[in-house]
């Protein structure tokens, strides 16, 4: 991670560096994308809400306070932005695991190879996000946004708490129960091996 | 506490090979649009923000400017009366002196004139 004083780069903002804010921008904002990526399970609808996320943390960034990270508090706000969204949305429309299952067919069986390391194609990575969009669509909102800020974002209990606005028990019931659910659901997708390794 | 470790012992058997499966594709690559399409809204924020606070001053100031104008003067109308400088206002003013009203208010005939010097002593 590019190492920034971020404390210093908000206290130039506020004094109305506002273009001082591409900093902060450029270090969050695949880690911004990706969780709303994965609580809108659409590209171009969680592209335009993480925007809109950043542009609501510059607008408050004068009720920022160093009691908790700065990535905490945007998280919090991209979350915030992402249920409402969802809520106004009403009800996320994902398609049933069977119905994947018989669309996708031999594409679905093989999913494990199409798994990039790091590598692969962009149209590869792509169905494979796809696929993944549709699997973690399966969950509700609040385990996918536990799963990314844990997996993904490699968040602490702590922080998570703190995004989630809830206590560290709930937060660690929350991931266990979706691991178990997401595990699940591998199971349709993933060789059976893999399991037992 | 130690939370690293709760996790570790929490996660089922084969997670690692599901969570780069499922959740590692959302990883975001940088995005340098991105970035200067944050930073354009940013700016349109900030005009616009500008702009919101002219707004609302305005739409507060002017109505309570008009308010006090109004207050103002009608507190004027109220308070300050028109002079009456009319002959009788001002007769009492003038009890102490030797002229009467009779006579501001019309040229005595010659029958006052004459009772007038004929009363004095």
């Amino acid at each position: 991670m590019e190492s920034i004083d971020e404390f210093q780069v908000i206290q130039s903002v506020l004094r109305g560096d506002r273009e001082a804010y591409a900093a902060l921008v450029r270090l969050y904002h695949g880690r911004v994308l990706s969780l709303c990526l994965s609580m809108l399970l659409d590209r171009a609808e969680a592209e335009d809400a993480a925007q809109e996320a950043f542009v609501k943390a510059f607008a408050s960034l004068n009720q920022y306070t160093r009691n908790a990270s700065f990535s905490a508090w945007l998280y919090r706000i991209a979350s915030n932005h992402c249920l409402d969204l969802l809520r106004k949305r009403k009800r996320q429309k994902t398609d049933s695991l069977d119905g994947l299952m018989e669309q996708k067919g031999d594409s679905v069986s093989d999913f494990e190879s199409k798994i990039p390391e790091k590598s692969g194609s962009g149209a590869e990575k792509q169905e494979t996000l796809d696929l993944a969009m549709r699997v973690l669509g399966t969950l509700p909102p609040d385990y996918r946004q536990v799963l990314i800020l844990r997996e993904l974002e490699g968040l602490t209990y702590e922080e998570i708490s703190s995004v989630l606005k809830c206590s560290l028990d709930a937060v660690k019931s929350r991931l266990r129960r979706a691991r178990q659910q997401l595990q699940e659901k591998a199971r349709h997708f993933l060789n059976p091996q893999s399991f037992t390794k | 506490m130690n939370h690293e470790s709760i996790k570790d012992d929490d996660v089922p058997q084969g997670w690692e090979q599901s969570s780069r499966a499922f959740l590692q594709p959302f990883r975001m690559a940088d995005s340098e649009a991105f970035i200067q399409s944050v930073m354009r809204r940013v700016r349109a924020y900030d005009q616009n923000e500008e702009r919101r606070n002219w707004a609302y001053f305005a739409r507060w100031a002017f109505p309570v400017l008009a308010l006090s104008v109004t207050g103002f003067a009608a507190a004027l109308v109220l308070t300050v009366q028109p002079i009456d400088v009319s002959a009788d206002a001002l007769l009492p003013q003038s009890q102490g002196q030797n002229v009467s009203a009779y006579s501001l208010s019309a040229p005595p005939n010659e029958d006052q004139i004459l009772d007038s010097v004929v009363s004095k002593p």
